[in-house]
């Protein structure tokens, strides 16, 4: 039975952690409202309850998450249990013998993850800032006084009549063998137990068990694909992007409290195994750091910048360059933290307000801002990959089903591309599809300029763009390039562009399908398929270019460790494209060489940006004679014969 | 201080200049322009130093058609505080010249920055006319540029090739055209965007400009001397009976004259420096 002592002990852990949350939501309050995210709150439960039973990619990390599973359940049930029976509720005894039962077990496999997850921190020798791992310890502590504790109960009443209700403690039993049947030990260890429990409830909210609180609200505020598209800003004041902590959006600043620092992200990430100084979780860390000395210096008012990137800070220029936002951080990250989204807020802070970003870009956007694409050209080039196909033009009136939107690299990166662009569009004229082209009238789709936080760029693009598609009344969009695709159908809406986009890689499944293209004789290579980016993460088409390649190849394709959502970037994505220069090694050269691994003769891919990498890894690696780097277009050209 | 730099659009140097590929006709609406790059360097030379020394204004000045305002106001997003547009074609340096002196005139300057030369024309010439039109001092080419406004002065370092600089004083007002080398131009800041295109430009007809033109030359401008015909280079053809490997080897050396052979000299470094001696001394080398 509760003493009074007891009950004022429980009253001042709850009162700390309340206060403690309560200090947590005043920090997160420190950001920018307008920058949140609203959710349906149907749709945000359903999100939240769900994603607790059924945790996100739970095989994909099973180590971790099988010890997670155990500590989480090992502290709820435990509690909810001893909290209902303090009631004293009357139970049938099979009831109560299960219940007993099922502490013990609970409790064996709460220690068990407790210690696998111990036993990882000191196997890898990963103890980040050692405090991490504290609650950790506390909570081997509570459940081992816990056992003790029931040990030295049942051999004080062992002796009593009915001892069939031992059986149903087997740990305590066992232990209680071993155990004097001495009172006060019992009241010590049950006392310790007690206290350790209410410790660990008042520490949660100043240690990183503030994780299981915040993580909350960020499974609640998790997005798809196409509401995590990148906000645009408005083009107005003198203000542009995220310099300080108050200039994140609430939801963002949660995330730095959500994170456990777990690491999948930093494992996760290409730019960081490949050796580039991009640490996702550093990001989210540190902006963490900095809500706290923002916090700690003005209170919960009043706006002081806390320059993030400057020296100062611990998020270096060069960390946010090398994101090559390929999604795969916030892919894996349990608590649907926003990296690519804080790195791009960085990005903008550091392009639109400071005009520091690598030389490489300047010449970047000066072409998308003269030229309208990203190799500065110029527009009346974009039609020569037509030669001798003359398909339609929108703007010669031309009617058509669909619009074939080029992109720039399909249109004038160099032969090889535009070869590939005439390849998609004689197997569309083979299929008997109604296409017609942009020509010069495209520009570029703003991608590049977008992910570089270039917003302004972007918006002047998308909205000439959008402008240009509304006039030739255009309403639907095959495009090959999964970067414009991800654009024109995920973000072209912000400004008033609503297309129904189509990969291409979807239609010519759907025309085989039909039968309006047929194959003479599938491909007997062994090939791999290599996900984009932007067609797997950003838009969760996985399985559509694998059942087009069921049809064009004799045998399966032979996928990497690395696929589907765990694929593992090319290194183009984020303008990293543009910039040549890279410290470390060459992501595309490490994906190259998992390809190989695969014992595959070459890769498939549908991203023009991956295929060029991975053209030049190979040559670069000396591996061209072997293996061979062919888009899922060309192979689909060489197979098919006119109907 | 006031620095006034003198801006030209031209057509991009990087583009197909939209040739019409029936009549042969530059097609003014496939043309791109851009900024001449030398101007963008002296823009962002007058901007450091408006930068260090606070109450400088920078202004930004250009003859030409409408559609140059675009430079002007790129130039004001880099960060000019002032736009002026004389209202006419560029038609030869001394015209321009002559037109851009009476605007500035009109307003004074401490310092004029030039490019050093339009990469569209090639030509050099507005800049140094302008000086002594103006009659004030200049400079061409320039690498760096200090200036002293308490003193008046400005000490600049001009290249005068084989990688020798020379350092020269002078008082001002001056004129300078600058080299492309001197500084790398920023990309614009969206604030400083967002204001040059709000930015009033003031506009100057070119007709208005009362100017004096020296009579002996007239507003004409200047004569314009073709280049020489290149001399013409002699073709190497091979002897048709060769074999078609042998041609080719033959048109790839240039006209199958054997090539010079060398002589190497390998061994120990000390032999070989000694061999390397001797064979100086045997060729009167030393």
């Amino acid at each position: 039975m509760l003493s009074r002592l007891d009950l004022l002990f429980i009253v001042a852990s709850l009162v700390l952690m309340a206060t403690g949350f309560a200090r947590r939501h005043k920090m997160w309050r420190l950001g920018d409202p307008a920058g949140d995210i609203t959710i349906r709150s149907s749709k945000g439960w359903r999100r939240l309850i769900l994603s607790i039973f059924r945790p996100r990619r739970f095989t994909d990390n099973l180590y971790e998450n099988i010890a997670h599973l155990f500590i989480f359940w090992g502290f709820i049930i435990p509690l909810a249990i001893v909290l209902i029976s303090q009631f004293r509720p009357i139970l049938p005894a099979w009831a109560g013998h299960s219940i007993s039962f099922l502490l013990d077990l609970i409790g064996l496999l709460a220690i068990a993850g407790t210690v696998m997850l111990l036993a990882k921190k000191f196997l890898r020798g990963n103890m980040p800032a050692g405090r991490r791992s504290i609650p950790l310890w506390i909570l081997l502590a509570i459940l081992i006084t816990g056992f003790i504790a029931e040990g030295l109960r049942l051999s004080i009443t062992a002796d009593g009549p009915g001892n069939a209700h031992l059986l149903f403690s087997p740990i305590g039993f066992a232990l209680s063998k071993l155990l004097p049947e001495s009172p006060l030990f019992f009241d010590i260890l049950i006392r310790l137990h007690f206290y350790l429990v209410l410790f660990f409830i008042a520490y949660m909210p100043f240690s990183v068990m503030r994780h299981a609180w915040a993580s909350l609200f960020g499974l609640y505020h998790q997005e798809n694909s196409r509401e995590a598209a990148i906000r645009p800003i408005a083009l107005e004041g003198d203000y542009f992007g995220t310099g300080a902590v108050e200039d994140f959006s609430r939801i963002q600043l949660m995330d730095s409290d959500a994170c456990m620092s777990c690491g999948r992200c930093d494992e996760n990430c290409p730019a960081h195994i490949s050796g580039k100084p991009l640490r996702p979780r550093g990001v989210i860390n540190e902006i963490g750091r900095q809500m706290e000395a923002a916090f700690q210096k003005n209170g919960a008012g009043g706006k002081q910048e806390t320059g993030l990137l400057n020296t100062a800070g611990r998020i270096g220029q060069e960390d946010i360059w090398s994101c090559t936002t390929c999604l795969a951080c916030v892919n894996i990250c349990p608590i649907f933290a926003r990296h690519v989204t804080d790195i791009v807020g960085l990005r903008r802070y550091a392009v639109l307000m400071k005009s520091q970003f690598p030389s490489e870009y300047k010449q970047l956007f000066k072409h998308m801002e003269t030229f309208g694409d990203t190799f500065g050209i110029g527009s009346c080039m974009r039609e020569e990959w037509t030669s001798g196909l003359n398909p339609a033009r929108v703007y010669e009136d031309n009617e058509v089903d669909f619009l074939f939107w080029v992109g720039c690299s399909g249109a004038l990166y160099e032969d090889r591309t535009r070869a590939k662009t005439l390849a998609a569009a004689t197997i569309l004229k083979r299929a008997g599809v109604s296409f017609g082209i942009l020509g010069k009238e495209e520009a570029c789709c703003g991608d590049p300029a977008r992910r570089l936080g270039n917003e302004y760029l972007f918006q002047r693009l998308a909205n000439r763009n959008i402008e240009t598609l509304k006039s030739r009344g255009i309403k639907k969009i095959i495009t090959s390039c999964p970067h414009c695709f991800h654009v024109l159908r995920n973000e072209y809406h912000q400004f008033g562009g609503d297309f129904e986009v189509i990969h291409l890689t979807q239609l010519l499944k759907d025309l085989f399908k039909e039968g309006r293209l047929t194959i003479t004789s599938p491909s007997r290579s062994l090939l791999t398929y290599h996900d984009p980016c932007y067609l797997g993460r950003y838009n969760g088409i996985y399985d559509q270019p694998r059942e087009l390649l069921g049809l064009l190849l004799e045998s399966n394709v032979r996928e990497m460790a690395a696929c589907g959502n765990n694929s593992f970037c090319c290194g183009a994505g984020g303008g990293a494209f543009w910039c040549g220069k890279t410290t470390g090694r060459r992501i595309e050269e490490i994906r190259i060489e998992q390809a190989i691994a695969t014992g595959a003769e070459g890769l498939v891919t549908a991203c023009p940006f991956c295929e060029i990498l991975f053209e030049s890894a190979v040559r670069q690696m000396g591996a061209d004679q072997s293996f061979k780097v062919v888009d899922i277009v060309q192979l689909v050209l060489q197979l098919t014969e006119s109907n | 201080m006031r620095i006034v730099v003198c801006i030209k659009q031209i057509g991009h140097i990087c583009h197909p200049i939209g040739i019409d590929r029936k009549g042969g006709v530059i097609e003014p609406e496939k043309m791109i322009y851009m900024l001449n790059p030398y101007d963008e360097v002296a823009m962002e030379e007058a901007i450091r130093i408006k930068e260090k020394f606070p109450g400088t204004e920078v202004i930004a000045l250009t003859l030409g058609p409408s559609r140059s305002e675009e430079v002007l106001r790129y130039s004001s997003a880099l960060g000019a505080d002032s736009m002026i547009r004389v209202n006419g074609d560029p038609t030869d340096p001394r015209t321009t010249a002559t037109l851009l002196a009476k605007v500035i005139a009109d307003m004074g300057c401490d310092i004029i920055l030039c490019g050093k030369k339009a990469m569209d024309t090639n030509g050099g010439m507005v800049g140094s006319f302008l000086a002594e039109i103006l009659d004030i001092g200049q400079t061409t080419g320039i690498l760096k540029l200090y200036v002293d406004p308490k003193k008046r002065t400005a000490l600049v370092e001009r290249s005068i090739g084989r990688g020798d600089r020379e350092l020269i004083e002078c008082s001002l007002p001056a004129l300078f055209t600058v080299e492309r080398g001197m500084n790398e131009p920023r990309y614009p800041t969206l604030p400083h965007r967002l204001r040059s295109e709000k930015q009033k430009i003031t506009r100057i007809e070119a007709n208005s400009l009362t100017v004096a033109f020296d009579t002996e030359s007239g507003l004409g401008g200047l004569p314009t001397l073709d280049p020489p015909r290149p001399k013409p280079k002699k073709v190497f053809t091979p002897d048709s009976q060769l074999s078609a490997s042998e041609r080719m080897r033959l048109i790839m050396s240039g006209g199958g004259r054997a090539a010079k052979k060398g002589d190497l000299i390998e061994g120990a470094p000390e032999k070989a420096a000694e061999a390397i001696m001797s064979v100086l001394i045997q060729e009167k080398m030393v």
